[in-house]
């Protein structure tokens, strides 16, 4: 139901570089992990550079609820035999969408800094799957708008919360190799999709205009 | 059959249905008249499951929307501008439709886009399309899985002259095929010479039955 927007895609890529260089600079060195690093010490600038860092894969999102409203969408949505499904392949590749910039970026600083990491790499996939759910549910409820006002506060609660917080695990953007962490995420998401799938189901459509 | 019962529907403080009851038989054209605001497009929402009914409700074939089924099984839809999407073009758009329900083969396709006037051949993207081969692209969308419902908003919006009598005698096939049509036009001609029954609808009732 989601349209891969390549021009929307090559943008928040290139602000991402840009963003990522900055916090490479930022921090004085490579040697620590970019997308897990410890910028609690840091000063205000970093810890925003890092923020947009975070919260830049989310702007392709924005919007992308709003075209079921259009007359294309409407007609999938009457075709479609299971609702469940439809929404479960949306929000796959709505993620993809998000996930894409992020893979190129952290897998290329893995490569310079010789060594892969696969715990991050999950971690990664695990929060912004997580926020992904958050993001559509409140979309849906009460627009775009508000849905990144949402996912913006949550990642500035972890970017500015302590490196203590790494109980946390992945939930505040650490990396982390405590799978009740992952595992929670995962049912949380899960949830999410349940969630959102009722929300279709008892939305009203009336379209792009009413008579 | 498709019958409506007692079907209330407010938005805000409107009441945009006001306690509907009407009953259509398959293989028979209905069309719905009345001013903007009367209540079509949202009575065609009801009957299409896009809308929830405060009161009442919505049975196809005996199946009750929202409580047996999410949406009408075998529904043809034009209901909205942008049918179609624009960065494709109409013979891609319907394959890309034909994949959900997978009952559309490339030669139905084709067979419907060229009742509605247009060349499967055409590599032309629909954006590239004028506003009247943009309306039969949408009426191509809606006929080519050979519904069993078809809901129509103002169909022959922006088709020429000789277009809209082609599409007349398309809706005429349909309706001979079996298909239960409810079309709601402003136009009379439309009204007068394919609908067996016409509704009137007024502030969100039914006015008059004819």
């Amino acid at each position: 139901m989601v349209r891969m927007s390549w021009k929307n895609l090559f943008t928040i890529f290139i602000v991402m570089i840009l963003l990522f260089q900055m916090l490479i600079y930022g921090n004085g060195t490579t040697s620590s992990i970019i997308y897990f690093g410890n910028y609690f010490s840091k000063p205000i600038i970093i810890k925003i550079t890092y923020f947009g860092l975070l919260l830049c894969p989310f702007t392709i999102c924005i919007g992308v609820m709003e075209v079921w409203q259009s007359g294309y969408y409407l007609n999938r949505l009457i075709r479609a035999e299971n609702v469940g499904t439809l929404i479960t392949k949306t929000y796959l590749k709505i993620l993809t969408q998000i996930m894409t910039p992020i893979f190129i970026l952290d897998l290329g600083e893995q490569l310079i800094m010789g060594g892969f990491l696969y715990l991050q790499i999950i971690s990664l996939i695990s929060i912004y799957s997580l926020l992904l759910g958050m993001f559509l549910i409140v979309d849906f409820r009460f627009g775009s708008t508000v849905a990144i006002l949402m996912v913006s506060l949550y990642l500035l609660v972890a970017v500015f919360s302590p490196f203590e917080w790494r109980v946390l695990g992945a939930f505040v953007f650490r990396e982390t190799d405590e799978m009740w962490s992952l595992a929670a995420i995962l049912i949380i998401t899960v949830i999410e999709l349940c969630w959102l799938k009722e929300i279709i189901k008892r939305k009203d459509f009336f379209g792009e205009e009413y008579d | 059959m498709i019958e409506v019962e007692n079907a209330v529907k407010t938005i805000g403080k409107k009441n945009v249905l006001k306690g509907i009851n009407l009953k259509f038989d398959s293989g028979k054209v209905y069309g719905l008249k009345g001013r903007n605001g009367a209540g079509k497009t949202m009575l065609l929402r009801a009957v299409a499951g896009l809308i929830h009914l405060d009161r009442g409700q919505v049975s196809i074939d005996g199946q009750i929307l929202h409580r047996d089924i999410d949406f009408p099984k075998d529904l043809g839809l034009l209901i909205e501008s942008n049918n179609v999407l624009p960065d494709f073009t109409l013979r891609k758009n319907l394959q890309m439709l034909a994949k959900i329900k997978k009952v559309a083969t490339d030669e139905m396709i084709d067979e419907a886009i060229r009742r509605v006037g247009l060349e499967p051949g055409d590599r032309r993207k629909v954006r590239e399309y004028s506003l009247g081969m943009k309306q039969r692209a949408a009426i191509a969308q809606a006929i080519f899985e050979r519904p069993r419902v078809i809901l129509l908003d103002e169909p022959t919006n922006a088709i020429d002259i000789e277009g809209v009598k082609s599409i007349r005698e398309l809706f005429e096939e349909e309706k001979k095929r079996g298909a239960t049509i409810l079309m709601a036009s402003h136009n009379p001609e439309d009204l007068s010479l394919l609908a067996d029954e016409v509704i009137e609808m007024s502030e969100g009732s039914v006015a008059n039955a004819e």
